[in-house]
């Protein structure tokens, strides 16, 4: 083989990694084409006088819970208001039961779309995750789980008081002001108790559990702040990832486990941090935050990302791990916010609005 | 029995290193540890007072803060907010139900005195002081870290009863019982003040002069979901049942003439015995 030859061939041996370098992290990803939305419809809800839901048997899956500032109910994606009562001091709700009470003291009604109701004594503070009834003592100490009627299921006394906690449909995640995670199946037993330690001081600030339960992530310390991964081993759960953190968080920081459990979404510093689980993204995007909320729609929407930052909430559609498809800046006066499938609902302190998804307009 | 004695020393000696002051003043103090309050057994101190400051016991600082009703997950926070501060010692000291100065959001570490917050400004405003041992993990009686309140006043029963799985029976009204082993439960309290009600540091169970039982009721701690509660020198979780009886026992009664006594101490010197005559049939 002649030098020249050998040349050529040492030049594109060195050429084609280098342009498949940046055709894969440089050059920007082949986007679907862009999504599009349109304003469906606006509902007012000061205009309509507070009414209850119907005495017949409803779709569920039909409604879409909302809590504004003033008013809880129910709506449907078409913009039919089904419920729409005044807010009372306490207001919980989700797609299949709400409860609302004055005062803690009192006992507080559990009413379910379907007719049933069920109570939670005086002294206990409900509240709804994953459509599972859970209440805590007033020192919030205690937590106790209740079935659709009623019926206590378990009760846990807290060692110690709960900083973060998280709830998939069968486990139970709480993150202790000392720093300890404690993990309960769905009978409220402990199948897992860690401290997790590697900071001066220890606290849990921030807590998710994937949808599985294969994976728990965590912010927890200070001096130094850390991110951690938990997978689900035999008998327990073990730090399997770790990062140290530039942040020194004093309170509650978001932290998210997207539903495929390859991303954790995390507050950072200088923006959202997002970290592989099962892969080595280590990137922040630099969304300026002070809390946020994630929603999953349907798979072609990818991920929808409301920031709350200096008393405005934008909505960022975002194609993990990092690409930021839009944005949409909602109304100052906004409380409400939800997914469903493509629709997009939000209020504006007087009324709800819905925003459909659109692929592929022309 | 060494790793209690251990655990009495410790304790000790974070109520000797830990010059404090109290966060505001004993005098709104309305509900004690250990009492039965609310549906649930009371880990901390309740203050009534309104628009009131809280001051650090002593020096250290934030490790958690949140002023919001719930945590981002929903999880209720009570009377809503939550300080969480670490003072030296290895002591957290938790607040809920104040509003947190500035000063302390903006530099988390503070001196003994300076002002953590304010009690809310509303007349029924309630907070809570708890105080927790990160060595241990269990909550103190804050009378082991804050100053000694000088008080006279003896402890009281309120209810005494015995029972087994017969049934149970009140102790001031009843003269006979079954030969057997029976419970004691009882309810306890000290009343410090007028407004001040605070629960017991220990309670023992004797019968005909004999010591069967005593529970030490100035920690609590968690094992698996359960409180659990120094009971004969050993931790054991059914010290205080749902509606908030002081479980002592069991003791075998036999027959003939026996004197129950029980003997309460609170956390200021204090004590009371009182006993009941019975026949055992």
């Amino acid at each position: 083989m002649s030098d020249e030859k050998k040349n050529k061939k040492t030049l594109l041996g060195f050429i084609f990694p280098v342009v498949l370098l940046i055709a894969l992290f440089v050059l920007p990803a082949n986007l679907q084409k862009e999504s599009y939305y349109k304003t469906a419809w606006y509902v007012s809800l000061e205009e309509i006088k507070p009414f209850a839901l119907p005495e017949q048997t409803l779709n569920n899956a039909a409604l879409i819970p909302f809590v504004t500032a003033n008013r809880i109910g129910y709506i449907t994606q078409n913009g039919t208001l089904v419920m729409n009562l005044e807010r009372m001091n306490g207001s919980i709700i989700d797609k299949n039961k709400w409860s609302q009470w004055n005062s803690v003291g009192d006992e507080k009604l559990i009413k379910n779309i379907d007719g049933i109701t069920s109570k939670i004594p005086a002294h206990e503070i409900p509240f709804f995750q994953r459509n599972r009834i859970f209440s805590v003592s007033t020192d919030v100490l205690r937590l106790t789980e209740y079935s659709k009627d009623g019926k206590v299921l378990w009760n846990y006394q807290l060692p110690c008081h709960v900083s973060a906690f998280s709830v998939n449909d069968s486990l139970v995640a709480c993150g202790l002001v000392n720093g300890d995670i404690v993990i309960l199946d769905n009978k409220g037993n402990e199948i897992s108790y860690t401290k997790i330690g590697g900071s001066r001081i220890e606290v849990i600030l921030g807590l998710a559990i994937s949808s599985s339960g294969n994976y728990i992530a965590a912010i927890t310390g200070i001096d130094q702040q850390r991110i951690i991964i938990l997978e689900r081993g035999q008998k327990n759960y073990r730090i399997v990832k770790h990062k140290y953190l530039t942040s020194n968080f004093r309170n509650q920081v978001n932290i998210y486990i997207t539903a495929d459990e390859n991303y954790v979404l995390y507050k950072d510093m200088s923006g959202i941090g997002v970290y592989g689980i099962k892969r080595n993204e280590n990137i922040v995007l630099p969304i300026p935050v002070d809390t946020f909320n994630i929603y999953e729609g349907h798979e072609g929407l990818g991920i929808c990302l409301v920031a709350d930052f200096m008393h405005e909430r934008i909505v960022y559609i975002m194609n993990m791990p990092q690409t930021i498809v839009g944005k949409i800046i909602l109304p100052a006066r906004n409380t409400f916010f939800t997914l469903q499938d493509n629709a997009l609902l939000f209020d504006d302190g007087s009324g709800i609005a819905a925003l459909f998804f659109e692929k592929d307009m022309q | 029995m060494k790793r209690y004695g251990i655990l009495f020393v410790l304790i000790g000696l974070v109520a000797v290193l830990w010059a404090v002051i109290w966060p505001l003043s004993y005098e709104y103090a309305s509900n004690g540890f250990g009492l039965f309050i609310r549906g649930t057994i009371n880990r901390g101190i309740e203050f009534n007072s309104q628009n009131t400051q809280i001051t650090a016991p002593s020096d250290g600082e934030v490790v958690f803060e949140c002023s919001e009703p719930t945590l981002l997950s929903g999880f209720p926070i009570p009377e809503g907010s939550m300080l969480v501060c670490k003072n030296q010692g290895d002591i957290l000291t938790i607040y809920t139900g104040l509003i947190t100065a500035p000063t302390v959001l903006k530099t988390p570490q503070f001196k003994e005195n300076d002002l953590l917050g304010m009690t809310q400004n509303v007349p029924d405003a309630r907070a809570y002081a708890y105080v927790f041992d990160l060595k241990n993990s269990m909550y103190l009686h804050p009378h082991h870290v804050f100053p000694i309140i000088k008080e006279t006043n003896a402890p009281q029963i309120r209810a005494a009863l015995l029972f087994n799985e017969t049934g149970e029976v009140q102790l001031s009204q009843i003269k006979n019982i079954k030969q057997g082993n029976w419970y004691l439960k009882c309810k306890a309290i000290d009343i410090v003040n007028p407004a001040y009600t605070d629960g017991v540091k220990r309670v023992t169970f004797l019968l005909n002069g004999m010591e069967k039982y005593t529970i030490m009721l100035d920690t609590i701690a968690v094992k698996n979901g359960k409180l659990v509660f120094q009971a004969n020198n050993s931790w054991s979780s059914d010290v205080i049942d749902s509606n908030g009886f002081i479980v002592l026992g069991p003791a075998y009664i036999t027959k003939g003439k026996s004197i129950i006594t029980l003997v309460l101490e609170d956390f200021y010197g204090n004590t009371k015995g009182y006993s009941w005559s019975i026949t055992v049939e």
